[in-house]
C-alpha cells in the first residue's frame, strides 16, 4: 500500500506547487495522475521516488516513510536517462551492482527479452531510437522487482505510434508482477487506457479535483462507445477545474523538472 | 533509371581517391615552402647561414643523434615534462575534483586558485630558483604549475557541469557517494578530462624549455640555447623538431591511451 498523507510542497521561492494531497494506492493498482502543466503531478511523484523531499505531510510505502530513494520503488523519467557509456545491458543492469555476475547477466538476458531488445544487448545507448530507449529505462527500472514503479510522463517525447505500442506494453510487463504503477500524464487517452484509477489535478496550488474509477476491461479498446464516454468524464472533471478562469490570467508557474 | 544510376556511380568513383589523398593536402605548403628555401639556397641566392636549409636542418638532426647527443638530451627533457606533469595531473586532479564536487571548497578554494591562474608561470621562475635553487627541483615545480591550471579547470569545471539528470538516475538506484563517483561522476566527466590532460601536457612542453632557460646543463632547452649562444641555427631547428616530434608523440599517446574509455561519445566528431 503507497499512502499519500496530506503531501504539499512549497518551494525555497515560496511558490506553493503542492497542498494537501491525500491518496491511497493498493497493490497491484495502477493509477494514473493527469492535469495540466503546473498542476504539481510531477512534484507529486517526486516526493513519491524520495529524490524531492515533501514540505508537508508524507508518502508512506508499507508503513515506511519515504524520505530518500528506496530499494522497492522504482522511477522512469519523460527522457530514457541511459548512461550514454554503458551498452545496453550494462544499463540495464545498473541496478543489480550487488549481485554475482552470472546472476546478473540472466536477469539482464530476461529483462531485455521481456521488452524485445535481446538483439540491441552490446549496442550503445545513442544507436537506439526513442522508444527502444525508452524501453531499455523500463527494463532497468524492472530488473530490480520493485513494488511500486512511479512514471513520470514516460511516453510524452514519443510519437503517436510508438507511444501506443508502449503503453501496450507497458501493461504487458505490469501484468507479470503487478506492481503498483503511479504514472503522470496530460494525455487523457494514456490515462484510460492505462488505469485503475484516474486522479485529475487542478494547479494553484496543486490539489486533487476528483478521482474516477476506470470500470472497462482490458485489453481496452481505444475506439469503443465505453471508452469515448470515460474521456467525456474525465473533461467535464477537468472543466470544473477551469471553473476559476481568474488562474488562467495569473502568470502560469511552470513546476516540472 | 540509367542516367540516375550512373549519376550515383560515378562521384564515388571519382571520390575515392580524393578522400584518400585528402589528408596530404596539408603537407602541400610546408613542402613547398621547404623545397623553394632550399632550392634558393643551392641557387646560391642566399647563403642560408640564419636560416638553414633542410638538408642542413637534416644532416645536424642525423649527426647529433648519431652520437647520442639527441637522445640524451630528448630524454633528460622527456623525464622533466613526466616529472611535472604528473605532479601537476595529480595536484591539479584533485583539487578539481573537490572544487567540482563540493560547493563549500569550490567557494574557498576556487576565487585563489583563479587568482593564482591569473599570473604569467614564468613570472614565478625567479622565485622558484630561490626557494628551490636551479637544479631539477624548480624546473619541475615550474611545469607542474603549468600542467596544474589546465588540469584543475578541466576537471572542476567537467564535475560541475554533470548532467543533473544522470547524477538523479544514480540516486534512484541508491549509490553511495564512492559509487557516485565511479559509476557516473567519473565515466561522464572523462571526454573533458583527456581534453584537460592534452592541453596539461602541451602546456609542459612549453614550460619545459622556460625551465631549461633558467640554467641547464642538459636537455632540448640547453640545445636551443647552446645553439644561440654558438650560432648554429641549425642545432636550433634541430632541438625545435625534436620538441615537435615529442609533443605529438606524448600527445597521441594520451589521446590512445584514452580513446578506448571514449567509444560510446556521441559527439559532433564521432559520426
Amino acid at each position: 500500500m503507497l499512502v499519500f498523507d496530506r503531501v504539499g510542497k512549497t518551494y525555497p521561492n515560496g511558490v506553493h506547487a503542492l497542498d494537501g494531497v491525500s491518496l491511497e494506492v493498493a497493490p497491484g493498482e495502477i493509477l494514473v495522475i493527469v492535469g495540466g502543466s503546473g498542476c504539481g503531478k510531477s512534484t507529486l511523484l517526486r516526493a513519491a521516488s524520495g529524490l524531492d523531499v515533501a514540505t508537508a505531510g508524507r508518502v508512506v510505502l508499507d508503513g515506511t516513510t519515504i524520505t530518500a530513494p528506496h530499494e522497492k520503488i522504482g522511477l522512469i523519467f519523460q527522457e530514457p536517462r541511459l548512461l550514454p557509456w554503458l551498452r545496453v545491458a550494462d544499463n540495464v543492469g545498473f541496478g543489480l551492482a550487488h549481485t554475482s555476475k552470472a546472476e546478473r547477466a540472466k536477469r539482464i538476458g530476461i529483462a531485455l527479452d521481456r521488452v524485445g531488445l535481446s538483439d540491441k544487448a552490446a549496442v550503445w545507448p545513442r544507436e537506439l531510437s526513442g522508444g527502444q530507449a525508452q524501453r531499455v529505462a523500463i527494463a532497468r527500472a524492472l530488473i530490480t522487482r520493485p513494488s511500486v514503479l512511479l512514471l513520470d510522463e514516460p511516453f510524452s517525447a514519443l510519437d503517436a505510434f510508438t507511444r501506443a505500442e508502449l503503453q501496450d506494453h507497458l501493461l504487458d510487463l505490469w501484468e507479470e508482477g503487478r506492481p503498483i504503477l503511479v504514472l503522470v500524464t496530460h494525455d487523457i487517452e494514456e490515462a484510460l487506457v492505462l488505469a485503475t484509477r484516474v486522479v485529475v489535478m487542478r494547479a494553484q496550488p496543486g490539489r486533487i479535483a476528483g478521482i474516477l474509477d476506470v470500470p472497462l476491461p482490458r485489453p481496452r479498446d481505444r475506439l469503443s462507445p465505453g471508452f469515448e464516454e470515460q474521456k467525456r468524464r474525465v473533461l467535464r472533471l477537468f472543466d470544473s477545474t477551469l471553473i476559476n478562469r481568474r488562474s488562467l490570467s495569473q502568470p502560469l508557474h511552470d513546476f516540472q523538472i | 533509371m540509367s542516367e540516375r544510376s550512373i549519376g550515383a556511380v560515378k562521384p564515388a568513383r571519382g571520390r575515392r581517391p580524393a578522400r584518400l589523398l585528402r589528408p596530404l593536402l596539408g603537407l602541400v605548403v610546408p613542402v613547398a615552402l621547404a623545397a623553394g628555401w632550399e632550392i634558393v639556397v643551392r641557387m646560391g641566392l642566399s647563403s642560408g647561414r640564419l636560416v638553414p636549409p633542410p638538408s642542413v636542418i637534416f644532416t645536424t638532426f642525423a649527426d647529433l643523434a648519431a652520437t647520442g647527443e639527441l637522445q640524451r638530451h630528448a630524454l633528460v627533457t622527456l623525464l622533466r615534462v613526466l616529472a611535472g606533469f604528473g605532479c601537476g595531473v595529480a595536484l591539479g586532479t584533485v583539487a578539481g575534483a573537490i572544487a567540482g564536487y563540493s560547493q563549500l571548497c569550490h567557494r574557498l578554494l576556487d576565487p585563489s586558485l583563479q587568482g593564482l591562474r591569473a599570473i604569467p608561470s614564468i613570472a614565478w621562475v625567479p622565485l622558484f630558483i630561490l626557494w628551490f635553487g636551479i637544479f631539477e627541483a624548480s624546473k619541475i615545480i615550474l611545469i607542474a604549475v603549468g600542467v596544474f591550471f589546465p588540469v584543475y579547470l578541466g576537471v572542476m569545471g567537467a564535475v560541475r557541469s554533470v548532467d543533473r539528470k544522470i547524477v538523479e538516475v544514480g540516486r534512484v538506484f541508491r549509490l553511495s557517494g564512492s559509487a557516485m563517483v565511479w559509476r557516473i561522476l567519473l565515466p561522464a566527466t572523462m571526454p573533458a578530462y583527456v581534453i584537460a590532460l592534452r592541453s596539461g601536457l602541451g602546456l609542459g612542453w612549453m614550460f619545459v624549455v622556460a625551465a631549461e632557460f633558467m640554467g641547464a646543463s642538459e636537455g632540448l632547452g640547453f640545445l636551443l640555447i647552446d645553439g644561440q649562444q654558438l650560432g648554429k641555427p641549425a642545432q636550433i631547428v634541430a632541438a625545435i623538431v625534436a620538441f615537435a616530434l615529442l609533443g605529438k608523440l606524448t600527445d597521441w599517446i594520451v589521446a590512445s591511451a584514452a580513446a578506448p574509455f571514449l567509444r560510446w561519445e556521441d559527439a559532433f566528431a564521432s559520426r
